[in-house]
């Protein structure tokens, strides 16, 4: 059977190579767009990073490097200035210019029938001037030092052919006309993505004629395609398939903890309007017990980061006390996971006041997230060990995802696209408030006005050094207050025959232009 | 008799009405598509802009009569994800889907008919006994497990056919179809075997039952006595009396097999209606999924409205029972 096995593989690494020049791509997730600023959805973005540049863009690592944009620079507290690569051409051989970023930061915030678009990304941008053809002035409301780090999501799009265009214009290809190292060919929905190379693209020489990314939402046939020789790479392989993967020869898998985080999200509002939340006797109780900050470390020193990592996610994550990976910008190196201790835990409840504990209902949604029901069984148990009775109540993430605000506690992911602190502490932890514009996910009701400050202090400060270390306060000071209980990192992975490589990317985008011949 | 078409009409038009209610209210229910669509970096004015253009700011009762009115002029309404009319994306999806369930349909009567009239020729020899056997893991089998086993063996051991996709495709009546390339075929192999498994057991066992009755009634051994060759008693006289009940069960079932073939797209990534069901229920594209769902209704409630009615033309008793 072996011998089998290993013969079938070399007849698929030989009948793969002799078309070595065309890419295909399993990919898990459902494109719905070729319009780059339609719908900020990962899937869509890996496309638009192939066809379409940004002003910066990200390494695999996610540190920010140039991209359409050569350099930048603060010209005063609200003033940016980028200078633009010379010579850049659109696929239909026009010239790119200024003006081309200007009529983009118009239009990405204001497609219509958007379902959740990129106007967060551009944030308090006042006005944007070509000044000339490739020089770009850029002014802001307020300061916004990662105005750059935003930039880099945005896709820019032509003038000449995205004017009064529709989502239908792009998705038929029409006006689907970048800068990027691939060229449009065909979009079917639901089955493929299909393009070429753009041999004049500035970024460098690409591997591949063509590549086509193939939609395989289901997880056993993405494995199955890979072995069978059907694709090259496949994005989100299960895990648990990664053993016999790794295991077969002609197919390696590469991984990196990702920006994609795990952890409990906690209810604070008053507990008359909170579900899943009882005495030790099943009765209402008076107050929210995770009002409480020892309640709250009590349940966090009570859980075995390491054991579930390893035994319930099989490697597939790394265990963590924040939500960013190492290395990543406003990582806090002195926030660390400590080893669990019961007792410990069981004498900070009793000193907040519950000798007994109290009963606890821990949501955990079943198809958003890998093994999400079966970690959150296992922190049940951790927890009802000391003497927090905890159920788990698994639902369907279409039904979980509007019910969250009533839940006592409950299971999330965030896969941050800031690539840094900011995403978490503006947007799920700042207070809820319009005239601020924070907290517009924050669906825990947190509120602390002294994180509030922190915050707002870190992100207008336009030094990286000084901004990183007041964002690495912000973030100490979360932990310290337990506002989130994190998890653990997921890891990106993805697998591929021999002779190919691709370096995992923390933003778990799968880029075509990025996948190497070895 | 005409009044009486008019009720039956004018019925199945409350049944559709009551359906668009409950589909409605039912989508409600499950959640809130604002929640599942926006990234966590949306703004308040993202989202307040998201509400209003899709028009979930409106109380139920208008999102509703606006849906309705939507509805009568064909119009169902324009999906959230794909930023294109639900009908439309649903129609294109179509053909890949009917495709699909016509070869599991042709797959079921070439394979299924065969082996039934072996095995109900001669019941007792081990061929038939190994058929019959065989054909009850064919009801009994998961039709996700069969599919996965096939991609196991077929693509993945012996490599000898595609797991996933459709292939290259011809167009023909302006649809694009897979079944008339080699690439198309091959593709078409093994999800179409896989939906088709279940009712090839049935074909099996219909027509085996029917032989077996057929050998023991009076025309058969007429014949026989009358010295004609039994391969003409059992392809001609025999077969054309099996093959009644066998057509009219083929017929029922294409609806079933096109609403089972929602797994089989999904493990074969075979861009169907199922496959975008499937999707469209994860991220609670409601235009979408009542798109779908209104399509089938009209579909079932037409079928039904008009067996009805011909089975009252054909029946006079029928009439006379409703006393009209």
């Amino acid at each position: 059977m072996q011998k089998f096995m290993i013969a079938v593989a070399l007849a698929t690494g030989l009948t793969a190579s002799a078309h070595a020049e065309d890419l295909l791509i399993g990919t898990g997730a459902t494109i719905t767009s070729i319009d780059p600023h339609f719908y900020n959805a990962s899937p869509n973005n890996s496309i638009a990073m192939q066809i379409f540049d940004r002003l910066a863009e990200r390494t695999a690592a996610g540190r920010l490097v140039p991209g359409l944009a050569e350099s930048w620079e603060a010209t005063g507290e609200t003033e940016w200035t980028f200078h633009l690569r010379q010579g850049v051409t659109w696929h239909d051989g026009e010239a790119f210019t200024a003006e081309d970023v200007v009529f983009t930061l118009d239009r990405a915030g204001d497609v219509p029938n958007s379902p959740g678009g990129f106007g967060g990304f551009l944030r308090g941008i006042e006005n944007a001037v070509a000044v000339d053809d490739h020089t770009l002035v850029i002014t802001t409301d307020v300061p916004v030092p990662d105005l750059p780090g935003n930039l880099a999501n945005i896709a820019v799009v032509s003038q000449h052919a995205g004017e009064g265009a529709e989502t239908s214009d792009y998705n038929d290809g029409s006006a689907a006309i970048g800068t990027g190292a691939f060229e449009f060919v065909s979009f079917s929905n639901g089955d493929a993505v299909e393009l070429k190379r753009n041999d004049q693209w500035w970024g460098g020489e690409v591997a591949w004629e063509s590549a086509t990314y193939k939609m395989m939402t289901s997880e056993g046939g993405r494995t199955a395609a890979l072995l069978s020789g059907d694709v090259d790479i496949i994005d989100t392989p299960p895990a648990a398939d990664l053993p016999r993967l790794n295991s077969t020869d002609g197919i390696h898998v590469t991984s990196v903890p990702g920006l994609r985080v795990i952890y409990f999200e906690i209810n604070y509002r008053e507990i008359s309007e909170v579900t899943g939340l009882t005495d030790s006797n099943g009765q209402a109780l008076e107050v929210n017990p995770l009002q409480d900050v020892e309640v709250r470390r009590a349940l966090s020193m009570a859980i075995n980061r390491e054991a579930i990592v390893e035994r319930i996610m099989q490697g597939t994550a790394t265990a963590s006390a924040q939500w960013l990976p190492e290395g990543a910008f406003s990582y806090a190196p002195d926030v660390t996971v400590s080893n669990a201790d019961l007792e410990a835990a069981k004498d900070k409840l009793a000193q907040a006041g519950y000798p007994e504990g109290f009963q606890l209902t821990l949501y955990a949604p079943n198809d958003r997230y890998p093994n999400a029901p079966e970690v959150a069984q296992a922190v049940a148990q951790m927890w009802t060990r000391i003497g927090v009775q905890t159920s788990v109540e698994v639902l369907p993430w279409s039904t979980y995802s509007s019910a969250r605000e009533s839940y006592a506690i409950h299971i999330i992911g965030l896969g941050n696209s800031t690539f840094d602190a900011t995403s978490m502490l503006i947007n799920r932890l700042g207070t809820r408030e319009e005239a601020t514009g924070m907290g517009a996910s924050n669906v825990s009701a947190y509120s602390n006005p002294e994180l509030d400050a922190l915050t707002m202090e870190a992100i207008s400060i336009v030094d990286e050094t000084e901004r990183e270390q007041a964002l690495i306060e912000a973030v100490e000071f979360v932990i310290e207050d337990q506002a989130i209980i994190p998890l653990y990192q997921q890891s990106n992975a993805w697998a591929m025959r021999d002779g190919i490589d691709y370096e995992p990317r923390i933003d778990e985008r799968t880029l075509a232009k990025d996948v190497v011949l070895d | 008799m005409t009044f009486w078409i008019f009720r039956r009409v004018l019925q199945a038009l409350v049944v559709v009405l009551a359906m668009t209610l409950i589909v409605f209210l039912g989508l409600h229910a499950i959640g809130d598509p604002v929640e599942i669509l926006l990234p966590p970096e949306a703004s308040f004015e993202d989202r307040a802009k998201m509400i209003s253009e899709l028009g979930l700011d409106l109380p139920l009762h208008e999102q509703y009569v606006r849906f309705l009115a939507g509805l009568l002029q064909g119009n169902l309404g324009t999906s959230y994800v794909f930023n294109e009319p639900a009908a439309q994306l649903i129609l294109s999806r179509l053909p890949a889907t009917l495709e699909l369930a016509l070869a599991a349909v042709f797959l079921s009567v070439i394979i299924g008919l065969p082996l039934g009239l072996v095995a109900g020729r001669n019941p007792n020899s081990w061929l038939s006994k190994t058929i019959m056997r065989g054909s009850i893991l064919g009801f009994s089998l998961p039709l996700f497990w069969v599919a996965i086993l096939l991609i196991l063996i077929f693509s993945v051991q012996l490599n000898w056919l595609p797991s996933t996709g459709r292939g290259d495709t011809v167009e023909l009546f302006g649809t694009e179809w897979s079944f008339l390339t080699t690439d198309g075929l091959r593709h078409l192999i093994l999800p179409a075997f896989s939906l088709a498994l279940f009712n090839i057991a049935m074909v099996l066992r219909l027509t085996e039952s029917g032989v077996r009755e057929a050998y023991g009634s009076e025309y058969v051994k007429f014949a026989r006595a009358k010295g004609i060759s039994p391969r003409r008693i059992l392809l001609t006289h025999v077969l054309k009396n099996v093959l009644i009940p066998v057509v009219t069960i083929v017929g029922l079932d294409i609806g079933n097999t096109i609403a089972f073939s929602v797994v089989t797209e999904t493990i074969f990534a075979w861009p169907g209606v199922g496959k975008i069901i499937i999707d469209s229920i994860s991220a609670l594209d409601r235009p979408v999924i009542v798109a779908y769902l209104m399509m089938v209704v009209i579909l079932f409630v037409c079928i039904n409205m008009i067996v009805d009615i011909v089975y009252r033309i054909l029946d006079p008793r029928m009439r006379l029972e409703e006393g009209h």
